[in-house]
C-alpha cells in the first residue's frame, strides 16, 4: 500500500516539475521578447552575432544544400522516369527545396551548429556566476544575451535558407541536366511555371519560425544549465547542449508540420 | 538590531526544494562598517548572501533595507537597490569575451549617460585600485584566478556602490595577495563610508577586516558580536571553529570493519 | 549642478561647480567645460570644488581627463576648496600627486 502511495507521490512531483519547467520556458520565452523594447540595446551584438549564426554557416549550409540538391536529382529523376516525366525534374527538385527542405534543413544543420554554440557560451556563463552578475549589475540577462541572438537569427536563418535553395537547385540542374540528360530547357521551363510567391512565402515564414525555435530552446537550456540540480559543472553544460539540439531539433520538425498545415 | 543598521535580516528561513537551510536568522548590518559572515562549509552562508543581493525569494521571514521591507520590491525598487550595491561573486566572474576593461564598463555603459572616455578612465582607476594596472587589455583567460578575483572586484566597485558584498575574498589568492585585498578593504569603508559584506572562511581575514562577525552553523546564528566578543566565546562549537579542530572522530569501527572484511 | 565660470585675470578662468558632481551630473559638466575650453580657451583653469556636495569616481575621472587636455597644450589646472572626503576620493583613486593635492594646505600646487 505504502509502494502505491509512494509511486502516486512521485509521479505528482514529477508532473508538478515538468509544469513547473514548462511554465518557466514560457515566462522565457516573454522575456526574451520583452527584451526587444528595452535597454541594453547593442547593436554591434546584434552584427557580431549574425556573423556568428549566419557567416559562419555558410559552409555548412552550402555543402547541405549542395547534396541535397544532387540527391534530389538522382532520386527525382529515378520517380519520374518510370512515368516518363523527366521533364518535370525542374519543378520538383525546386519546389521540394523551397518548400521543405531547404527551411527545415538549413535550420536543423544551424541548430546543431550555432545553436548548439550557444547554448554552451550561455551555460559556462551560468555556471560561473556570470548571469548572476548581470542580475545583480541590475542587467536584465535576457535582453542582455538572448534577445540580440533572436533578432541575428531572424535576420541571418531566412538568408541562409535562400542560400540552400539556390544551391540546392543549382545541384539538382547539374546533376539532372548535365548528368542525366534532363532537356535544359525543361528543367529550367518546370521551374518557372510551378514556383509560385506562396511556395517562396512559406519557405520565408518556415524559417522565420525555425529561428524562434531554434533560439528560444537553445538559450533557454545554456542559461538554466545545472539551475535544477543545484550544481553547476561542465557536465551541467554538456547536458545542456545535447538536450538543446535534440529539443531544438524536434520542435522545428513539429513546427514544420505545424506551418505547412497553415499555409496549405 | 541597531537602529543604524542599512539591512535588517528578521527570522529569515531558506529552503532548497524541501531541504531546510536556513533556521530563523536575525542579523543587523550596521552602515559602514565590515560585517563578516562565516562559518563551515555547508553552514549557509552562501544562501544567506544570495538573499541579501536579491537571488533568491524570502519565502519566510523578512528583510529590510533602510527601513523598506525587501520581500515587497517591485522590479523598479530591486533594480535601484541593485544599482547602489556590488557584488564580487567567488570566480570573479567576469564576462569572457571581454578585456578587463569593457568587463569594468559595462554597468557604467548600461546606467549612465557617461562619455567613453570618462568610463574608460573610471575603470583603470578602480583597476589601479586593484593592483591590475596594465592589465585593462587583457581577456580573463589570460590571467590567473587571483588576478580575475581582484578584476571582479574592479568590477563590483565601477558603479562607487553604498554596499559591497564579497563572496569568499580569499578562496585561490596567495597570503600576500589576500592581505592586500583586505587592506583595501578597510581602506574603502574608511575612504568611502561603504558597507562590506564578506563570507569567507578564513578566520585571520575575517578577524583582521570585521567590525561585526557572524558565526553561522547549520543554517543558524551562532553567536554575533564584534571580533573580542566572538573571541571571548564559550560555546564550544564557535570555540571548535576558532580554533580550527577537526571533529571528534565518531565513526562506527565496527560497521567499518565488517565492511573491508566482508566477502565481497 | 550648476557651473559658473568667471574670468580672474589674463587668460586666467575659475570655474565654480554648485551640486552634485556624479555620474548624473558628470555628463552635463563635461559638455559646459569642453564648451569653455573650445574656442580662445583660457590659459589656465581653477576648479573650485568648495561648492560641490557630493562627487563620486567619475567626477575625478573628468578632472583627470581636463588634466590630460590642458597639459597637452601647457596650460595649467588647479582644484581648490577641497574638503576633507573629496580628498580622500582623489587619495583613493592614487591622484595625490598628479593633482598636487596635499592633506595640510586645501588647495592644490
Amino acid at each position: 500500500m505504502t509502494q502505491m502511495i509512494q509511486l502516486i507521490q512521485s509521479l505528482g512531483a514529477r508532473a508538478l516539475d515538468e509544469l513547473g519547467d514548462l511554465g518557466r520556458l514560457g515566462l522565457f520565452f516573454h522575456y526574451m521578447l520583452r527584451g526587444l523594447f528595452r535597454p541594453p540595446g547593442k547593436f554591434l551584438f546584434v552584427v557580431k552575432q549574425v556573423w556568428f549564426i549566419g557567416t559562419k554557416s555558410l559552409f555548412v549550409v552550402g555543402f547541405t544544400g549542395a547534396f541535397t540538391g544532387m540527391v534530389l536529382g538522382l532520386q527525382g529523376y529515378y520517380t519520374l522516369s518510370k512515368f516518363g516525366s523527366e521533364g518535370m525534374l525542374g519543378s520538383a527538385v525546386a519546389l521540394s527545396i523551397i518548400r521543405e527542405l531547404g527551411p527545415v534543413l538549413t535550420a536543423l544543420m544551424v541548430t546543431g551548429r550555432a545553436g548548439s554554440a550557444m547554448c554552451a557560451e550561455l551555460g559556462i556563463m551560468r555556471i560561473d556566476e556570470q548571469i548572476d552578475a548581470l542580475e545583480c549589475m541590475a542587467i536584465d540577462p535576457h535582453a542582455y544575451l538572448v534577445t540580440p541572438r533572436l533578432i541575428a537569427s531572424l535576420m541571418a536563418l531566412p538568408l541562409l535558407t535562400a542560400f540552400f535553395d539556390v544551391t540546392g537547385i543549382y545541384s539538382g540542374y547539374v546533376i539532372g541536366v548535365q548528368l542525366l540528360g534532363v532537356n535544359e530547357g525543361s528543367y529550367i521551363e518546370g521551374m518557372y511555371k510551378s514556383v509560385e510567391w506562396a511556395d517562396v512565402y512559406m519557405g520565408i515564414v518556415k524559417s522565420l519560425c525555425f529561428s524562434v525555435i531554434m533560439i528560444w530552446i537553445s538559450t533557454y537550456k545554456g542559461f538554466f544549465a545545472g539551475v535544477d540540480e543545484g550544481n553547476f559543472g561542465p557536465e551541467q553544460v554538456s547536458r545542456a547542449t545535447t538536450d538543446a539540439v535534440v529539443v531544438s531539433s524536434i520542435g522545428i520538425l513539429v513546427g514544420n508540420y505545424m506551418v505547412t498545415s497553415l499555409l496549405l | 538590531m541597531a537602529a543604524d543598521d542599512i539591512i535588517e535580516i528578521r527570522g529569515l528561513t531558506s529552503f532548497y526544494g524541501r531541504r531546510k537551510v536556513l533556521h530563523d536568522i536575525r542579523l543587523g548590518i550596521p552602515r559602514n562598517g565590515v560585517t563578516v559572515i562565516m562559518g563551515r562549509s555547508g553552514c549557509g552562508k552562501t544562501t544567506l548572501l544570495r538573499h541579501l543581493i536579491g537571488l533568491k525569494q524570502t519565502s519566510r521571514g523578512q528583510l529590510f533595507v533602510d527601513g523598506q521591507d525587501f520581500g515587497a520590491f517591485g522590479e523598479d525598487a530591486l533594480k535601484r537597490y541593485r544599482r547602489r550595491i556590488g557584488v564580487l561573486f567567488q570566480s570573479g566572474a567576469l564576462f569572457n569575451s571581454m578585456t578587463l576593461r569593457e568587463n569594468i564598463s559595462v554597468p557604467l555603459g548600461v546606467h549612465t549617460k557617461l562619455a567613453d572616455e570618462t568610463i574608460r578612465i573610471m575603470a583603470l582607476i578602480k583597476l589601479h585600485l586593484v593592483g591590475l594596472s596594465g592589465f585593462d587589455n587583457y581577456m580573463p583567460s589570460q590571467l590567473s584566478g587571483g588576478m580575475r578575483k581582484r578584476a571582479g572586484l574592479a568590477r563590483a566597485l565601477a558603479m562607487d556602490p553604498e554596499i559591497l558584498f564579497v563572496d569568499e575574498p580569499s578562496s585561490g589568492l596567495d597570503p600576500i595577495t589576500a592581505a592586500g585585498l583586505d587592506r583595501l578593504l578597510v581602506e574603502l569603508k574608511e575612504t568611502l563610508g561603504m558597507t562590506i559584506i564578506v563570507v569567507t572562511h578564513e578566520l585571520e581575514s575575517a578577524f583582521l577586516i570585521a567590525d561585526q562577525l557572524a558565526v553561522l552553523d547549520e543554517g543558524r546564528v551562532l553567536a554575533l558580536g564584534s571580533p573580542d566578543e566572538i573571541r571571548a566565546s564559550t560555546d564550544p562549537k564557535v570555540v571548535q571553529f576558532l580554533r580550527r579542530e577537526a571533529d571528534q572522530e565518531e565513526t562506527d569501527h565496527s560497521s567499518y570493519l565488517e565492511g573491508l572484511l566482508r566477502a565481497g | 549642478m550648476k557651473l559658473s565660470v568667471e574670468k580672474s585675470g589674463v587668460g586666467q578662468a575659475l570655474v565654480r561647480i554648485v551640486g552634485n558632481l556624479d555620474m548624473d551630473t558628470v555628463p552635463e559638466a563635461r559638455k559646459q567645460l569642453f564648451r569653455l575650453l573650445g574656442a580662445r580657451g583660457p590659459s589656465s583653469l581653477e576648479v573650485d570644488f568648495s561648492s560641490i556636495a557630493s562627487m563620486d569616481t567619475s567626477a575625478v575621472a573628468m578632472m583627470v581627463e581636463l588634466l590630460r587636455i590642458l597639459s597637452a597644450t601647457g596650460r595649467r589646472l588647479r582644484l581648490t576648496g577641497l574638503r576633507e572626503d573629496q580628498q580622500r576620493l582623489f587619495s583613493l583613486a592614487r591622484l595625490n600627486q598628479a593633482f598636487g593635492i596635499n592633506h595640510d594646505t586645501r588647495e592644490s600646487s
